[in-house]
């Protein structure tokens, strides 16, 4: 894991961006991985928002979920790299990952069904359905996608080998 | 009965029908989400009416932890025999966002955020407008505070944390002149924090943190501090004895427990000493409606001594017009003026004439102050006690 540092002065004047590779062997080998990297983006990127307890939860629930997801979609010995960027009061995490053959269908259409609202509906069929035996996990970036008004815009390279997908978190406080 | 995951516990505790989740609750296979289901239909089992699902130590949850709620769900659906009230927590993202989605699977679960309006006076004591009182107020207790604070045990070294530390002003001062290795100031107010952080900045202080959090149900380890203070807080709850009981929790054995309360009885000046009495005694009233315990000073000896702690030290902090700055005690007194009047008196709807009656005794309050020769007070009680090396049965 190598984390780059670019542009950064003052945590609440400068933009951040960060960034990290992970061989997704090592997710893969101890899926508790997944939560310690995604605590430490989440540490680490929410001293640039104002509301911070609440930014560091978002981004950690988010970002776990994104990276249980692609470890297991990715083949071991390929790169996950993680890059986050901090754009006023949204953060952007661009992922890009390697892609098992047998689950580049499945991926695409549910990259393309997110790009949509999620309806209620929709979410609660996936939260209320089995853990799939087979496949890939869909329950986990349906939930931050329905959840957290999370962005999510991803393709597919045309050997349909490697995926880069964009994720605008919205970090904002609701009325509550 | 309890239940450990690998990040996570469950404990029930059937007094309140409560199942208390604490960790982080990311499930990795189905073997820990069958675990985790038999242990919540072993407890819904045992318990009649409404079973509690209490979120607000759970720092973090993944999906398939919220599909092994949903599972629990569809059983008690099934079960049909219980409600079940699941309680989130301000502070964490995750369950504001994602818990509620657990109402839309049986109408018989409940969804409450436990720190919304968890005490009377939450909106206007945690306002930006509530900062100038902070203050105001250290201005002119600091100096006489610090003192006491030595005497009850703060020390150079130690780990100090500062519950409900509003401003963030107070441990600020800790570290520049009592220099305890780390200072965490907690407190629910998100305009409280942003300015404690503010402050940090031009105090250059590089080891102190300031973080938002529930002080009823704190997300730091258990005996992590050497000194953990909660000063002027414990009378604006209603109950006061569960931020207790977490002040306890994350002292070390050994450790100190400091506590200070106002206590409007002790607030005296001559001349004109009648309307300040009157006066004081009215705040007192109308802070009681708001579920404030102005007098709570008195009480805290008790609290701390009914909690079992050891080597319990009082002291009175007495801000009075022979030591303290005219001008700033007057400060203070005019910030107390207008929350009483103008913030409390809209929030309760006093009439003209009470709000007038007020005014009048805040002002002659303030004439003691500013005379040469007037005396005035401003007392505080402050209270400390050593959690026992052996643990509290």
């Amino acid at each position: 894991m190598e984390p780059t540092l670019h542009n950064r002065t003052e945590d609440e004047v400068s933009p951040l961006t960060f960034e990290l590779h992970i061989q997704a062997g090592d997710l893969q080998a101890q899926w508790k991985r997944c939560n310690m990297v995604a605590n430490y983006i989440a540490e680490y990127v929410s001293y640039q928002f104002s509301e911070r307890e609440w930014a560091e939860n978002l981004i950690s629930t988010v970002t776990n979920e994104f990276l249980e997801a692609v470890s297991s979609l990715s083949p071991a010995e390929a790169d996950l790299l993680v890059r986050c960027r901090h754009r006023e009061s949204d953060l952007v995490i661009e992922i890009e990952h390697g892609l098992r053959p047998d689950i580049a269908q499945p991926y695409a259409t549910l990259l393309n069904e997110l790009a949509h609202e999620v309806s209620d509906e929709y979410y609660l069929s996936r939260l209320t359905a089995n853990r799939p035996v087979v496949g890939f996990n869909q329950l986990g970036l349906t939930m931050v996608a329905h959840d957290f008004g999370v962005r999510i815009v991803g393709s597919l390279n045309n050997a349909k080998t490697q995926a880069s997908i964009q994720v605008v978190v919205p970090i904002r406080t609701p009325h509550i | 009965m309890k239940y450990s995951g690998p990040t996570y516990s469950l404990s029930y505790d059937p007094i309140d029908q409560q199942i208390n989740f604490e960790g982080t609750l990311r499930i990795a296979d189905q073997a820990e989400t069958t675990a985790l289901f038999t242990y919540l239909t072993q407890i819904h089992d045992l318990v009649q009416g409404t079973l509690r699902l209490n979120f607000r130590r759970l720092r973090y949850i993944n999906a398939e932890g919220m599909r092994a709620l949903s599972l629990f769900v569809a059983f008690a659906r099934g079960r049909n025999a219980l409600t079940l009230k699941i309680i989130a927590s301000a502070v964490l993202a995750w369950s504001v966002r994602s818990l509620p989605n657990l109402c839309a699977l049986w109408e018989r679960v409940e969804f409450l955020i436990y720190d919304q309006n968890f005490y009377k006076s939450q909106e206007i004591v945690e306002d930006l407008d509530f900062i100038p009182i902070l203050r105001n107020q250290t201005r002119i207790l600091w100096p006489l505070e610090k003192e006491v604070l030595s005497r009850h045990g703060l020390a150079r070294g130690m780990r100090v944390a500062d519950i409900c530390c509003g401003c963030g002003d107070v441990p600020l001062l800790m570290i520049r002149e009592l220099a305890p290795s780390f200072a965490l100031g907690i407190d629910h107010s998100e305009a409280a924090i942003g300015y404690a952080r503010n402050l940090q900045r031009e105090f250059n202080a590089h080891n102190a943190e300031f973080q938002r959090g529930d002080a009823t149900a704190l997300l730091i380890d258990d005996a992590s501090f050497d000194f953990v203070s909660c000063r002027l807080s414990l009378q604006i709850f209603s109950q006061p004895d569960l931020i207790l009981r977490e002040l306890m929790r994350i002292t070390k054995p050994g450790g100190r427990i400091y506590v200070t309360g106002e206590d409007y009885d002790l607030i005296i000046g001559s001349p004109e000493e009648k309307a300040i009495r009157t006066t004081y005694e009215r705040a007192a009233t109308y802070g009681d409606e708001l579920g404030m315990d102005l007098r709570n000073g008195k009480k805290l000896y008790g609290m701390l001594a009914s909690a079992r702690l050891e080597d319990i030290r009082t002291d009175h902090i007495v801000v009075d017009t022979s030591v303290a700055d005219r001008e700033a005690f007057a400060a203070v007194v005019e910030s107390w003026r207008d929350f009483s009047v103008f913030t409390i008196g809209n929030r309760l709807g006093l009439h003209e004439a009470d709000r007038d009656s007020l005014l009048h005794g805040y002002d002659a309050h303030l004439r003691t102050i500013r005379r040469p020769h007037g005396y005035a007070t401003w007392t505080v009680i402050a209270c400390s006690g050593r959690k026992p090396l052996t643990p509290i049965a």
